[in-house]
């Protein structure tokens, strides 16, 4: 089938995307000048010129995937899988690499220092939007499912050995979303959370600070020293914003009672100077965007593009939910980023890259196949291709 | 295109999809109650919580536990020191003039008290962290203090704080079991930051400062400071839960403070080596002392000092940091002999009038070899039966008790009195010696691919191969005096409520081994041991008393560091209801009898004068303190 980009692309969903971006940077920079001036005297918009830059980035890498064509993802995404895969095993071994909080999550590549666990999770929805989808793969069976379970625990375990134990787990969880949409049995579900839940449990056990940050997230008060005060001022400024804030540039608790304002905690501070109001306005808009995201996954006739369209906005949403259930102390501290708006290359950037992804699959929903690379002159119909796609996937 | 099946699928996977939309809904719907609930229900509560953002915990030092001796005498101890303090708020601006006007400040001998690299990191970690007090001047000295005191108008922002230090009031006295406190290591600071421990805390890094970590160190209080939005200090605030510092509980340590002076003094520091004694009926340990000494003062010394005398102990090729009482690992030679004469006794293989078939004339045929024994010329020892050869450290006759026997025999009791494997003193890092055997043998000498052969038992019956710390001596001699229970030794007796002295807990006594020895077999190897002792020819006469009954035996020990023996010695009293038993060890001193013996001998006697059964009027002449040479055997 010919390609028809006769679909329009999905303008709400852009609009909503650009409209975090923006309220982020102000957000950005009202909670960085002070902190960096008080903590570090740095100049008052060192951080939002670094964060603009960073917008410009993730402008192109927008552009890039927005025009791409999807027919390339299936290489591209093999690729991009075994290059993420390098990278973070790259951050395990190497000593040369910057250790940050003592977990090594960060390559410093020239000026940039990169996060390949961001890489890693757009990778990894790509490779398993194109494994599960193809014409024979069965994911109603364990030996169809086989290549993508192994391909997200190698993942997983990676990034488990960083050590970042929250993005594993959001990692397993967007796989478990793109399988069971791509048609995974219930009772393997079942199955495969189980263990994974034993496996957690293992991991507590074996890792007993784990332990006792869950225990510190259930009586904050003994520990009023440690990281559960975190967690109670991110509550103090949330209740002191109230219903309408206390005004943009005016919050207190950023300056030195949050940690880490401008990324991990930003929606704290949000939640102080904009109120209810703000984080009304922040859930909406994350809200349009995961309607417009399922949206598309719901009418794109091709199951690449559903399964692709589910990953990243499972991915979008998730990260946003936890973020600010973090910072509502709906759950233990983790440091997970807010899409689009906490401050970081490595996640605007590929959040930018997803939103151009599902951009570009939003005006190709009539869809039904990618079209190939190269167009065989002497194929007859469709069938061909997907024979050499057949082939392609048995020594793959 | 798509067939009917794949239509349903199709709607399968849609609905699916719905599902996954309707569990994110379900998310984000969570998340707008819960910030409804904070930001409008809670808004108000959460408000008044907000004002504590102005607030700032600063953490109040809680006193350390002491350190006590078994009569409650301070082996370390708190005091109160001066340190000078850079408040960042105030000297702000000012740095440079300060920075020209400190450096041109000297300490009593003319040289500078500052560089000026250390101000300046000191300084930039003001302006980075103002709500720190980063300290200027540790420990500062009365003249020190005066001289801050006559420039102090031309000093803005530079204060006197008072913090408590780690005094070692007796010096290097027992300084390797005390131990030291020091800054947390960096590597270590990851996992003990969740025990509320912060960067640049002290903590226990050796002896019972780090075992008995947890009771010692107290919890840090909390004071509320008022801070403005640059984290500079504005004040205190009233009625804020400040929490007092809880203190951290005191150690009642078994050290009897008089007979560790008493080691300490006649092991001096130029001697290498180690004396234990202690109470075979508890375990208790009365008395450790390792020689080179450590004075762990040095470790509450302020920054450079510390470093350079700490870089001297590191360095010293005599080891000084080692704790040889639990660390240090020696053959055991002739004391080992003890462990021998028991193995014959207990496997039933040699009674106290067995003669052997060889008769010592300096030396014993196995197969090709010749083993001597140390008394190789005339008058040679003859045809002994069992005392007569401890007494006089026969090799031949050992030669053929281990033949008789064999190493599991040898090794059982071995084991059974401690030796072989750590006793569970209640300190780090303490090694564990080894007991061998073919498969031992074989194994530790793998790479030279040497073989377990019988005649190796010869060097094994008469204590060379084996390996003995100087506490596992004392509580194998202490056993065997008691002659039917090893105590596990320590140094603990009990943990003491810092206010009221009240007893938090105890340690609770645990027995190593019960041995099953025979009333007969007890009889004479404590014969044989009291005639080592007080024998007309026993090697071990240095370490007899007037009335009471010693018993003990003398090591020589051969090895490859020196020329001279290594000289063993162990020893309990009153043998049949022993009270102490002490292990001594000295590093290329000479005989056992001869050095190590006066070392047991001069404990011996302080023990027994004051718990009142010798004469006071004896006293040891501490002025003219010379090991007296007596019996010159091995």
């Amino acid at each position: 089938m010919k390609a028809t980009s006769s679909d329009q692309p999905d303008w709400i969903l852009l609009g909503a995307a650009l409209c975090l971006v923006a309220i982020g940077t102000a957000m950005i920079y009202s909670a960085s000048s002070g902190y960096g001036v008080i903590r570090w005297s740095w100049a008052e918009d060192r951080v939002l010129r670094e964060h603009l830059l960073r917008v410009g980035v993730g402008l192109v890498f927008f552009l890039v995937a927005y025009l791409i064509r999807p027919s390339w993802l299936g290489t591209l995404s093999r690729l991009g899988y075994w290059i993420a895969i390098g990278a973070l095993a790259f951050t395990v071994a190497s000593r040369s690499v910057g250790s940050i909080n003592g977990a090594k999550r960060w390559i410093s590549v020239a000026m940039f220092s990169l996060q390949p666990s961001e890489f890693a999770k757009l990778a990894l929805i790509a490779h398993l939007a194109w494994v599960a989808s193809r014409r024979d793969a069965r994911i109603d069976d364990w030996s169809g499912l086989a290549p993508a379970l192994w391909k997200t625990a190698l993942m997983c375990g990676l990034v488990l050995l960083q050590p970042n134990f929250s993005t594993a787990t959001a990692l397993a969880v967007i796989s478990f979303t793109i399988l069971v949409t791509a048609g995974m049995k219930l009772k393997h579900v079942a199955i495969l959370g189980g263990s994974v839940f034993v496996a957690l449990a293992g991991i507590m056990v074996l890792q007993p600070y784990r332990m006792l940050r869950i225990q510190a997230f259930f009586h904050p008060e003994e520990n009023a020293l440690g990281s559960a005060l975190q967690s109670l001022q991110a509550l103090i400024a949330l209740g002191n914003g109230g219903l309408t804030g206390v005004g943009l540039g005016r919050g207190t608790a950023k300056l030195l009672h949050l940690p880490e304002p401008y990324t991990d905690t930003i929606f704290a501070v949000l939640g102080e100077e904009l109120g209810m109001m703000g984080t009304m306005v922040i859930v909406g808009l994350f809200l349009l965007v995961v309607w417009r995201g399922l949206r598309i996954a719901l009418l794109s006739r091709s199951p690449q593009y559903r399964l692709l369209a589910v990953g990243i906005t499972t991915a979008l949403g998730l990260y946003a939910a936890l973020h600010a259930m973090v910072c509502t102390r709906l759950i233990p501290t983790t440091g997970l980023p807010m899409p689009f708006v906490s401050y970081g290359g490595s996640n605007l950037s590929f959040s930018m890259l997803g939103l151009g992804l599902l951009l570009n699959l939003s005006r190709r929903l009539s869809e039904t196949e990618p079209e190939p690379v190269f167009v065989n002159p002497f194929a007859r119909s469709v069938r061909s291709s997907s024979t050499t796609t057949q082939r392609r996937a048995a020594w793959n | 295109m798509i067939g009917a099946t794949g239509q349903s699928e199709q709607i399968e996977r849609n609905q699916r999809t719905w599902a996954m939309i309707a569990v994110l809904v379900v998310l984000f719907l969570a998340l707008i109650v819960r910030l409804f609930q904070l930001q409008i229900v809670e808004g108000e509560s959460l408000l008044r919580q907000s004002e504590a953002n102005r607030l700032r915990e600063d953490p109040v030092q809680a006193p350390r536990g002491l350190l006590l001796d078994r009569e409650g005498r301070p082996l370390v101890q708190n005091r109160p020191s001066r340190n000078m303090v850079i408040d960042p708020a105030v000297v702000r601006g000012r740095e440079k003039s300060l920075v020209k006007l400190l450096l041109q400040f000297e300490d009593s001998d003319g040289s500078a008290l500052f560089d000026s690299s250390f101000l300046v990191r000191l300084f930039r970690q003001a302006r980075h962290t103002p709500s720190q007090r980063p300290v200027l001047l540790e420990d500062a000295s009365p003249s020190e203090i005066a001289l801050f005191a006559e420039n102090q108008y031309r000093l803005p922002g530079i204060l006197q704080e008072v913090a408590m230090r780690r005094e070692y009031p007796h010096g290097a006295l027992a300084g390797h079991l005390l131990g030291y406190i020091g800054e947390i290591p960096e590597d270590r600071l990851d996992s003990l930051k969740l025990q509320d421990y912060r960067m640049g805390d002290l903590i226990g890094q050796m002896g019972l400062e780090q075992q008995y970590e947890s009771d010692l160190r107290g919890k840090d209080g909390i004071r509320w400071i008022e801070v403005d939005a640059k984290g500079r200090i504005v004040g205190t605030p009233q009625d804020m839960p400040n929490k007092d510092p809880i203190p951290g509980r005191h150690v009642r340590t078994t050290i009897d403070l008089d007979l560790q002076k008493i080691a300490e003094f006649v092991l001096p520091d130029s001697l290498k080596g180690s004396v234990v004694a202690l109470d075979p009926r508890s375990g208790e340990i009365l008395a450790m002392c390792s020689s080179p000494r450590i004075d762990p003062n040095i470790f509450a010394l302020p920054g450079r000092r510390r470093a350079r005398e700490w870089a001297k102990l590191a360095l010293d090729s005599r080891r000084p940091l080692n704790n040889r009482a639990i660390q240090g690992t020696y053959e055991p030679g002739s004391t080992f002999k003890i462990v021998s004469s028991l193995a014959g006794l207990v496997s039933g293989s040699v009674s106290a009038q067995h003669h052997f078939p060889v008769a010592c004339r300096g030396g014993y045929h196995f197969g090709a070899r010749y083993q001597r024994c140390w008394q190789e010329k005339q008058p040679f020892h003859g045809s002994l039966e069992l005392n007569g050869a401890l007494t006089q450290s026969c090799d031949v006759y050992y030669y053929q008790v281990g033949l008789q026997v064999d190493m599991p025999w040898i090794n059982k009791t071995a084991a059974s009195l401690g030796l072989g494997s750590r006793t569970g003193i209640d300190l780090p890092n303490e090694k564990s010696g080894l007991l061998v055997d073919s498969a031992i043998h074989e194994r530790r000498n793998k790479r030279l691919g040497w073989k377990w052969a019988r005649g190796l038992i010869l060097n094994l019956a008469i204590g060379q191969g084996e390996l003995v710390t100087p506490l596992q001596l004392a509580t194998m001699v202490g056993g065997v005096a008691d002659g039917h229970n090893v105590m596990r030794p320590h140094l603990m007796q009990a943990i003491l409520e810092p206010s009221d002295g009240k007893m938090v807990r105890t340690y609770s006594l645990d027995t190593l081994s019960h041995l099953k020895w025979s009333e007969e077999t007890i009889h004479t190897i404590h014969d044989a041991m009291d005639s080592v002792i007080n024998g007309r020819r026993g090697t071990g006469r240095a370490a007899r008393l007037k009335g009471i009954r010693v018993g003990g035996k003398t090591g020589s020990a051969e090895n490859p560091h020196g020329e001279k023996t290594h000289a063993l010695f162990v020893a309990a009293a009153p043998l049949d209801a022993p009270e102490i038993a002490i292990g001594v060890i000295v590093e290329n001193a000479g005989h056992g009898g001869s050095v190590a013996g006066p070392i047991a001998g001069a404990l011996l006697k302080t023990y027994f004068k004051k718990t009142g059964r010798l004469d006071p009027s004896d006293s040891l002449d501490r002025r003219r303190w010379v090991p007296e040479v007596a019996g010159g055997g091995d």
